[in-house]
């Protein structure tokens, strides 16, 4: 087949190697692209990491059932591109890609967004100095480069991935002074969701008492509903302010801390990447469940553009077997849409997936709403607090934006220039979100999101003088 | 700053896995297929640039290309995102000031 016959998987973490895989068994040719070096995404990362430094029986696992699909993509007639990005989109079925500084046009018989997620982080006095970071950044580097960015650090957001990585910088002898979680598992409520979440899921229990008793080995001192409140230091970071909030994020006086730290990770849960499906026009939807801000689709993972679909986190934030499964579910559909397999054989295929499925998404439920960012988290702000890193946009003017009446993020965008920098948005939407919501009670679906641009990520000009002919 | 994590398996002399390139004048040793970032935090520098208006020192935030915020200047070419460029031996690498996304040229 040409290449113009291909389904074009975008992101090569877990759902999208399960899609290629899917599209591969059924013999329809994929092209799996992804903006990184190497393929597995975000999560199966751990590739990189030295041996022995880590040990976690869970982490080990991951690891297992990682190398076991990279060695089936490597096996199959996947035509695999790393280091492209896609930039762009064109009527009516376009992607427009760069790698090496060269734009390339790619016309597919279908697209699978399956682009993933960022980590969501807050804003507070000092987060914008050097050494404060996400806590899947310092993950990378200790995983794919086998450095710990830092001495001493603080963990401080809230999840159980602040768990996995404070024992995994702990397994590679940093030393963690707090894991500061700004949710409070002494809440009933909480514990009772915990306990229906986590029937069936003894994976997942067996890893964070894994995880949990790693750190307890180690001395780490683990603070529930204590949130980090500032980041201190001349010119680097050198000590983090902690404190125990009440529900309605007021700070405890009496409980702050000051605690001396090289390295403070942050970590509030995921937003889902959706820029690319924006620009294609597919349908976002919100819901806390989900995560936040998702791609809408049906029972089958299509988007609302026709031969649009999508997989893993964009489908909603959750757990990798839940991506997994999502991007098996999308590759089974594109194979049926093109008319590969037949309803018969679609339908059986399919059962076992949309059962995995439904029992991921209900813990990621739980997930989601119970460690979640929440609105008061905007509290910690002071008018002189950065919320636009790129363009340095500070809350004092966003505060002045609003008093004109302006409460949505295109809005503010056109206003005080936040969200036109580098990172097009993707970190700010989150934290200006949230500080609309908290601040203002301004509703997320009020606020909207960015809308997406070409280029979705910078492209060279010298790339742009690239483009083939016969694209435009 | 950044502490190396010893592997433990030395199979190959160690001056096949590592090699140099250059960080604003000083020579920073490097790990084969290591991100420029991962071998500069390795080295201790985690200051990557100052910002555009208030001059703020900024370092990586995100480590997976989606911030921007670890911008560099990688052989002339300006605004490379260190956590997802590879480092090369013989790289002259620098901190610089960065453009406005809107006006970039590279």
């Amino acid at each position: 087949m040409t290449r113009k016959q291909a389904v074009a998987i975008v992101g090569a973490g877990p759902a999208g190697i399960a899609a290629a895989l899917a599209l591969a068994e059924y013999g329809v040719p994929a092209i799996l692209i992804d903006e990184a070096e190497h393929v597995g995404g975000q999560y199966y990362k751990h590739f990189g990491v030295a041996p022995g430094s880590s040990r976690g029986r869970g982490l080990d696992q991951l690891r297992q059932q990682g190398r076991e699909r990279l060695h089936a993509l490597e096996r199959s007639k996947v035509d695999v591109r790393l280091g492209t990005t896609v930039w762009g989109f064109f009527e009516p079925n376009r992607l427009a890609l760069v790698a090496d500084d060269r734009v390339d046009v790619l016309e597919a018989a279908a697209v699978l967004i399956a682009t993933g997620a960022i980590e969501r982080v807050a804003a507070f006095p000092g987060w914008t100095l050097p050494g404060v970071m996400t806590a899947g950044a310092a993950q990378r580097v200790l995983s794919h480069d086998g450095i710990l960015p830092g001495r001493r650090f603080v963990l401080a957001g809230t999840g159980p991935l602040l768990l996995a990585i404070a024992t995994q910088i702990v397994e590679a002898g940093g030393e963690v002074a707090a894991v500061v979680d700004c949710v409070g598992l002494t809440e009933p409520t909480h514990r009772l969701r915990h306990a229906q979440a986590v029937v069936g899921q003894p994976r997942r229990l067996r890893q964070w008492a894994d995880y949990r008793l790693a750190l307890r080995r180690a001395g780490v001192p683990y603070f529930h509903n204590y949130t980090v409140v500032e980041a201190r230091g001349d010119g680097e970071l050198r000590e983090v302010v902690i404190a125990e909030k009440d529900a309605g994020w007021n700070i405890v006086p009496e409980t702050r801390q000051v605690l001396e730290a090289d390295t403070l990770c942050l970590h509030f849960g995921f937003a889902a990447s959706t820029e690319l499906a924006q620009l294609a026009g597919c349908a976002l939807a919100f819901a806390r469940e989900r995560g936040g801000w998702y791609v809408a689709h049906d029972d089958g993972m299509r988007a609302s553009r026709p031969g649009f679909y999508v997989a893993g986190q964009v489908s909603g934030i959750g757990g990798a077997d839940l991506a997994e499964a999502t991007g098996a579910l999308a590759g089974l559909t594109i194979a049926y849409d093109l008319g590969v397999i037949g309803a018969e054989a679609y339908d059986r295929a399919a059962r076992p997936l949309r059962r995995t499925i439904r029992q991921g998404r209900a813990f990621a439920r739980m997930l989601n709403e119970v460690y979640t960012e929440p609105p008061g988290i905007a509290r910690l702000v002071e008018p002189t607090t950065v919320l636009c890193r790129c363009e340095e946009v500070t809350a004092s003017q966003i505060d002045q934006a609003v008093a004109a009446g302006v409460t949505t993020l295109n809005g503010l965008k056109r206003r005080t220039r936040c969200g036109m920098g580098f990172c097009q948005g993707r970190i700010c939407s989150q934290v200006v979100g949230r500080y609309l919501e908290g601040r203002y009670g301004v509703a997320p679906d009020e606020a909207g999101v960015f809308n997406a641009r070409v280029p979705l990520k910078p492209v060279p000009l010298g790339a742009l003088a690239t483009i083939p002919d016969d694209a435009s | 700053m950044g502490v190396r994590i010893d592997a433990g398996d030395h199979e190959e002399p160690a001056h096949e896995h590592t090699f140099t390139f250059s960080w604003n004048g000083q020579e920073i040793r490097a790990h084969r297929g290591a991100t420029i970032l991962g071998a500069l935090l390795a080295s201790g520098h985690r200051v990557l640039r100052t910002t555009r208006i208030a001059g703020e020192p900024r370092g990586p935030l995100c480590g997976i290309g989606v911030c921007y915020e670890c911008l560099v200047t990688v052989d002339g070419k300006p605004n490379r995102r260190a956590c997802v460029t590879t480092a090369r031996p013989g790289m002259v690498v620098t901190s610089g000031a960065v453009a406005r996304a809107d006006r970039t040229e590279s």
